[in-house]
């Protein structure tokens, strides 16, 4: 049926142009007939059959109330059709403005982000899930001076409650979440999708482009897009594309876990029904947050590497510059030789060697006090004690204070010193982590040969790090090495043996390498339980029509 | 109340503080979490922890060095395999903290009041010892004894496992509380009876 078929009523509203048509319905400009200067964008969605089914969206449009959500005026049931008369948003969809090959500069972006975030947690809020954000569900409103995005088409939302049981599928493939392509949307997936959109307008490209459904479904669940700064030339502020990359991150304990922590990462506060007049447009970002990511991440390192070192210099000092430095030197020894990189016997040495250096702090003193008492603090109780007494008291009253406040300070630094810098050292590690990702994506293809060498060395020393150490795997996987990636998941499930994502790439590797009856008792393991898991009952599934009747 | 889903189903470092008891368990292990960048997350598959675990126990001297014996790492629990969620109110205890913080303004303000109020000595000693015992009672009402959860698990050897954390503000307890009870709930459907400690 063309638009010209189409009657010119609708219930009580006055049809006028089309405006869209997608698969289920079209979308006319209207008003209704007592009220013509209130225009409205009447929609139609042709029945499926499901009267519930149908009436799910104009239900989830009502419970919301947001700028940057579409409002819902009225809908009603007409010959099978649901007619929904919703809020007329002057301008395109967001999907025009990237086929036409609009640029969005990052200050844009950041008012995308913070908008689009802001409906989500207000969706979230009332346990509504969009589960089909995409540039053609976003319409940019361009009427006033600042623009506004404003997020359409809840027509697979649904409600999120409790444990998913069965397999909901629906969405569009590229900007799918990896668990919403398995079956499993949740709250997660359109900060995903957030993400995808966001990543598009930011850089022109799909972070994941896959040629094919299956290539592109095996981009979203095992490879990592390359960072936008890699991508475009243009400077992009530290904080947004680590929330970017945030909602880009495959694991839901690493992903952003809401919208409003988006909106908490990216500096907006306060009710986000009031996001348009917020000052996030007006607001001067500070220079720490106009800083691309890369600095951000050398400066913190630098900042560390520095505390760190003060710190060894001044328990050094205080205690004494000998022994301080060899109790340092055996306590760092000791703690390099718990990783798990080196062969058992070598890192025995180490251990071996950290205990004599610790040894030799304890022995040297007794053996060459002369070099051993270099410190500031003494426990010479009589002569150099008598010496300093004098001296302080030749100082006078200020004096004394000056020195005793050093003294104080001193005592106090030895016990703080070490914890200070352990916590900066740590602190270093995780910094350091995060560095050699992003330069490692930036030097080459995030999946590349250089890109996986930086990875496996980090595993090595970070074998505990399960995140990490599952992120290894999953390239692995996505580059076919099937073999390698069951060991590594294999590994991971020795530290977390429940892990949800390491054992299902377990039991997928299996199933890759055509070893079906371990694949199968990795599923029924996991199903025992978590039998709500129905990731792993399709599984079993294919393993039993391989394996054939046990 | 609102329910929100996007902050109470990931408890966020700044909303959560995984602690451990100073003793090691007796009847079951202890998981000893430090650092401020921790997080207990509720998805639909498991409780997931994640955060720097100590590895090294040495009767509570750990705590000086407790970040650098630590190691980032994830402890994913299924639903089916909690033995038990406890709400820990703490509400003895700090009734107990409101009671020494008002008997030692009493004494104080009768230190400071009574006949011997005109000795100054006695005054700067009440002052300077009161001040930080309050200040100390204070953090420890505010900041150290908020009321959290006791989790026991079963982990995959069969061996009891506990971890604490503190939710720092109520609408957060409530909400976590009602959402572990209900998947909790939902999960337990779904367990092949008999089998649920097979693995």
């Amino acid at each position: 049926m063309t638009a010209t078929e189409e009657p010119s009523m609708l219930g009580p509203y006055i049809l006028g142009r089309e405006l869209g048509r997608g698969a289920f319905g079209v979308v006319y400009e209207g008003f209704h007939e007592s009220r013509s200067d209130h225009r409205l964008a009447i929609k139609t969605v042709e029945g499926q059959g499901e009267a519930d089914r149908l009436l799910l969206e104009p239900a989830l449009l009502a419970r919301l109330k947001h700028p940057c959500i579409v409002g819902l005026d009225d809908y009603f049931v007409h010959q099978g059709k649901l007619v929904l008369a919703l809020e007329f948003v002057p301008g395109e969809d967001l999907k025009a403005w990237l086929d036409r090959g609009e640029t969005f500069n990052p200050e844009r972006v950041r008012e995308f982000v913070t908008q689009i975030a802001s409906a989500l947690a207000e969706a979230h809020s009332h346990q509504i899930v969009h589960r089909d954000l995409k540039p053609s569900n976003v319409l940019v409103d361009t009427t006033g001076g600042r623009p506004r995005f404003v997020l359409t088409d809840f027509g697979i939302g649904r409600r999120a409650e409790g444990l998913q049981a069965e397999k909901h599928v629906g969405g569009t493939y590229l900007y799918m979440a990896p668990e919403q392509l398995r079956g499993r949307p949740g709250p997660q997936s359109d900060l995903w999708a957030l993400g995808v959109v966001a990543y598009q307008m930011l850089t022109g490209k799909l972070p994941f482009p896959g040629p094919s459904i299956g290539e592109l479904a095996k981009q979203i669940q095992y490879a990592d897009p390359p960072p936008p700064s890699a991508v475009v030339s243009t400077p992009i502020p530290a904080d947004l594309e680590s929330v970017i990359l945030g909602l880009l991150t495959k694991s839901l304990s690493e992903r952003i876990a809401s919208a409003r922590q988006v909106l908490e990462q990216l500096g907006v506060h306060g009710d986000t029904k009031r996001i348009l007049e917020s000052t996030t447009e007006t607001k001067r970002l500070t220079s720490k947050k106009q800083l691309p990511l890369g600095l951000k991440l050398a400066r913190d390192s630098r900042r560390s590497k520095r505390l760190v070192g003060a710190m060894l210099v001044i328990y050094a000092l205080i205690q004494n510059v000998v022994i301080g430095f060899l109790v340092l030197f055996g306590l760092w020894l000791f703690y390099r030789s718990q990783e798990k990189v080196r062969p058992l016997r070598r890192r025995l040495l180490w251990i071996l060697a950290a205990f004599a250096t610790l040894a030799c702090a304890k022995i040297l003193p007794s053996m060459f006090p002369e070099y051993t008492n270099l410190t500031i603090r003494s426990n010479d109780k009589t002569a150099v004690s008598r010496e300093i007494k004098l001296w302080i008291a030749s100082l006078g009253v200020v004096g004394s204070i000056l020195v005793s406040s050093v003294v104080v300070g001193a005592t106090v630094m030895a016990i703080f010193a070490p914890i200070i810098g352990s916590a900066a050292y740590v602190n270093l590690r995780r910094v350091r982590r995060e560095q050699t990702l992003l330069n490692a994506a930036l030097a080459g293809q995030a999946g590349s040969d250089e890109f996986l060498a930086t990875v496996h060395g980090m595993i090595d020393t970070r074998f505990e790090d399960v995140g990490f150490h599952l992120r290894y795997a999953e390239m692995l996987y996505s580059r076919g090495d099937f073999r390698r990636a069951a060991v590594e998941a294999r590994l991971i499930t020795r530290q977390d043996p429940y892990h949800f994502n390491a054992n299902l790439l377990l039991a997928n590797a299996y199933y890759a390498l055509g070893l079906y009856a371990d694949c199968r008792t990795v599923c029924t393991e996991y199903l025992a339980v978590s039998g709500y898991c129905f990731e792993f009952q399709e599984l079993r599934l294919q393993c039993d029509a391989r394996l054939g009747p046990s | 109340m609102r329910r929100e889903a996007g902050p109470v189903v990931k408890l966020t470092p700044k909303q959560v503080k995984l602690v451990y008891p100073f003793l090691p368990g007796i009847t079951s292990r202890v998981l000893r979490f430090t650092g401020r960048r921790n997080t207990v997350h509720l998805q639909e598959t498991a409780l997931v922890l994640e955060g720097e675990l100590i590895r090294f126990h040495y009767l509570g001297l750990e705590r000086l060095f407790a970040r650098a014996l630590a190691e980032w790492t994830t402890i994913t629990i299924p639903y089916s395999r909690l033995i038990r969620v406890k709400y820990k109110s703490r509400r003895f205890l700090r009734l107990f903290v409101v009671l020494s913080f008002v008997l030692i303004i009493g004494l104080l303000s009768f230190g400071l009041f009574s006949r011997h109020a005109s000795n100054p000595e006695l005054t700067i000693l009440l002052l300077s010892g009161g001040g930080p015992i309050l200040g100390l009672l204070c953090w420890v009402m505010f900041r150290a004894i908020l009321p959290g959860f006791a989790v026991t698990f079963r982990a995959r050897d069969g061996t009891k496992t506990r971890f604490l954390f503190q939710v720092k503000k109520k609408p957060h307890r409530k909400e976590f509380g009602e959402r572990l009870r209900e998947y909790r709930a939902a999960a337990k459907a779904f367990v092949v009876p008999g089998q649920e400690n097979r693995v």
